[in-house]
């Protein structure tokens, strides 16, 4: 088996590269003992099996970062038995600063110019054969979004594995990159752009306060967007329990099957597969949506203008993206947290991220602080508004060191790179993957978690006084109350950590009596609540104190296993998920606590 | 001059990326090194500097480009 290595710096397309010879067939994982993601993966070509690595994102290698560091070292060490350096086409003279620094090293390689459509929109031809005959190694013009252009790309990576191409050019001198550059390229490119201006879409999109609303605009109508192309998945995914979960209780029903394997056949499976279900959709959509935006270069320009308020909290502009998203959907901006090119500050983004109430609680809490509050839920959604931005600054003082070092900030000097048409296919085909790798991922995961919940739910009689988890929350009812919970509101606040929406399913279940505690955790999201019971019998139950505690505690919970998912697969380190959402559960009982204790005062 | 004093439109020629090794090589690795030529796309309060050299636009933010010295290009 050969093995090859993709070096390039951000923007040049390295990804494409690395989604389109891999497929599906790519593991993502993290570099032994570092918080930067490994991405590897095969393809087949001529009877030989081809193993790509997608070496970190870097601009050099001049070991300075992490991600330089690891990238160097692979090199140096002789890991790979070809390197596939890309260099943008329409920018040669800065993009092929990589192959300048890796001219000091010895390895196989190839260039790969990539983005020749846009070069040829500037009016730059490359001639490559001069190239090809200075470098000594293969060099090739190419648009890694063209999927027809692959075969002829596979076709000289396996010359080239056996043929074994070194640079013979002179090792370029540190510091004089340039100098090296000037020196390759002189006569092989024709054609020169025309002076740079700002069209009036941008000037608009780079303004200070313009380009803020704008993006904010164009983050809402992402989301917006994201579920138009999502319902009709989910859709099909929330018909799963409505036709079977009935089905599947008849069967079990006329073959006198306990009933504790009958719900778990019946209610169980029909809901775990409709949640990954709906949850693959809803990535799919917000992939779909940001790769369009990032293919078509607005991503970028969304960075530019929120990179000032954002860098105060350890990660780049882009992370806005993320956190508008989370008011919509948690697991939306997990997902979209992967246009972050540096791992640690996507962590650190979806942590954040994970401070953002989602539309799930904005549909419970009102509710909720009506039955309280009347009017004055008004407030409380405020308080719970205000309490949100104190969160995000405290999450990002928490984990911002670790993820997001002082030193490794490197102020923001970025490219924007210039507006192109979308490439569908390949935004569709980079979507639909991620979809339905999460997919299968969120199956095991959500089945896991569900059949812990579903045994601590779980009573012979249907009653919620029989279940594992009424004699727990009875037995640490002295501690829960410390923390402002009764044992009725802390079994919700458990639930809640599963579905947002099975905050009043289960509170149904324990006030008004309707339906089991199983039926409300695990159908609430699919067959809706009737809370109009709960409306009248809540408030004499339990005392706004402690309603007040526990809507902060909801709110700012560990968010749903789904989300819980897709922030394990998108950071594939199961000791981050952990840690955050130990975190943010111990943060929401002090939260909780504290307000229970000092709201008694006063209410 | 620093790059916070230029005006939009104009040309200049980079001398110094400033003191910070961390930064002058990143800056290097973007294509800003002494000598190179570049134009002043955005410059406005508060926000990063557009400017445009090697043919690719580039953000800088403030801090970093008031110690980037370029004079005018003639």
């Amino acid at each position: 088996m050969y093995k090859i290595a993709l070096l390039g710096q951000p923007n040049s397309g390295k990804s494409t590269v690395f989604n389109a010879l891999t497929g599906s067939r790519q593991h993502v994982g993290n570099w032994p003992g570092k918080t930067v993601e490994r991405s590897e993966g095969s393809y087949k070509y001529r009877k030989e099996t081809i193993s790509v690595v997608d070496l970190p994102g870097s601009y050099s290698l001049t070991a300075d970062s992490e991600e330089e560091k690891i990238t160097r070292d692979y090199i140096i060490g002789g890991n790979a038995d070809l390197v596939l350096v890309m260099a943008d086409s329409s920018q040669l003279s800065r993009s092929l600063y990589m192959l300048a620094d890796f001219s000091k090293l010895d390895a196989p390689a190839i260039l790969l110019l990539n983005m020749e459509d846009i070069a040829k929109e500037q009016g730059k031809t490359v001639n490559v054969k001069l190239l090809e005959s200075r470098l000594g190694i293969p060099v090739l013009s190419f648009v890694a979004a063209d999927l027809k252009r692959y075969g002829e790309l596979k076709d000289k990576i396996y010359e080239a594995l056996h043929t074994v191409p070194r640079l013979k050019t002179e090792k370029c001198k540190d510091g004089q990159e340039f100098l090296w550059i000037k020196k390759i390229m002189d006569g092989a490119v024709t054609g020169t752009q025309k002076p740079y201006t700002l069209s009036r879409f941008d000037r608009m999109a780079t303004g200070c306060v313009s380009g803020k609303v704008f993006a904010c605009a164009a983050m809402l109508l992402a989301f917006i967007c994201s579920m138009i192309v999502a319902l009709p998945l989910m859709g099909i995914g929330a018909m799963i329990p409505q036709i079977f979960t009935p089905l599947l209780q008849m069967a079990m029903d006329s073959l006198g099957v306990h009933s504790f394997l009958a719900s778990i056949v019946s209610v169980l499976i029909p809901n775990t597969v409709y949640f990954a279900f709906s949850m693959s959709g809803f990535v799919f959509g917000v992939n779909f949506v940001f790769s369009f935006l990032e293919d078509i270069g607005y991503i970028a320009r969304v960075a530019y203008v929120f990179d000032g308020f954002m860098s105060r909290l350890g990660v780049q502009g882009k992370s806005i993206c993320s956190m508008i998203m989370g008011f919509g959907c948690t697991i939306g901006g997990a997902a979209g947290a992967r246009v972050i090119d540096n791992y640690g500050q996507r962590l650190l983004t979806i942590a954040l991220t994970w401070a953002v109430p989602c539309a799930a609680i904005w549909s419970v809490v009102p509710v909720l602080a009506a039955f309280f509050f009347g009017s004055g839920a008004i407030l409380v959604v405020l308080g719970i508004l205000a309490y949100m931005v104190l969160m995000i600054f405290v999450v990002s003082r928490v984990f911002g060191k670790k993820l997001s070092p002082t030193e490794g900030r490197t102020g923001l000097i970025m490219e924007l790179p210039p507006y192109h048409k979308p490439h569908w296919k390949n935004i569709l085909y980079t979507a639909w993957t991620r979809a339905v790798d999460i997919f299968k991922r969120a199956l095991r995961t959500i089945f896991l978690i569900s059949v812990i919940l579903y045994l601590l739910t779980f009573s012979v009689s249907g009653n919620i006084e029989d279940s594992i988890l009424y004699h727990i929350g009875i037995f640490i009812e002295p501690v829960t109350k410390f923390f402002g919970m009764g044992w009725q509101t802390f079994m919700a606040f458990v639930s809640s950590a599963f579905a947002k929406e099975a905050v009043l399913g289960v509170l149904n279940a324990v006030f008004a009596g309707k339906g089991s505690l199983i039926s409300g955790t695990f159908q609430a999201k699919s067959f809706g609540v009737d809370s109009s019971i709960l409306a009248a019998v809540m408030p004499t139950m339990i005392s706004k104190a402690e309603a007040l505690a526990f809507l902060f505690a909801v709110s700012f919970n560990v968010p749903c296993v789904m989300a819980l998912s897709t922030t394990y697969r998108e950071t594939h380190s199961l000791k981050w998920t952990v840690r955050l959402a130990l975190f943010y559960t111990g943060s929401a009982l002090i939260l909780s606590c504290l307000i229970y204790h000092i709201a008694q005062i006063f209410m | 001059m620093n790059l916070l004093e230029t005006t939009e439109e104009k040309t200049y020629v980079l001398l110094r990326t400033g003191a910070d090794e961390h930064f002058i090589r990143r800056a290097g690795s973007m294509g800003l090194v002494a000598g190179t030529e570049l134009r002043i796309i955005r410059n406005q309060a508060k926000m990063p500097l557009l400017i445009f050299a090697r043919d690719t636009l580039i953000a800088v933010n403030r801090k970093d480009a008031a110690g980037i010295e370029v004079e005018a290009h003639v």
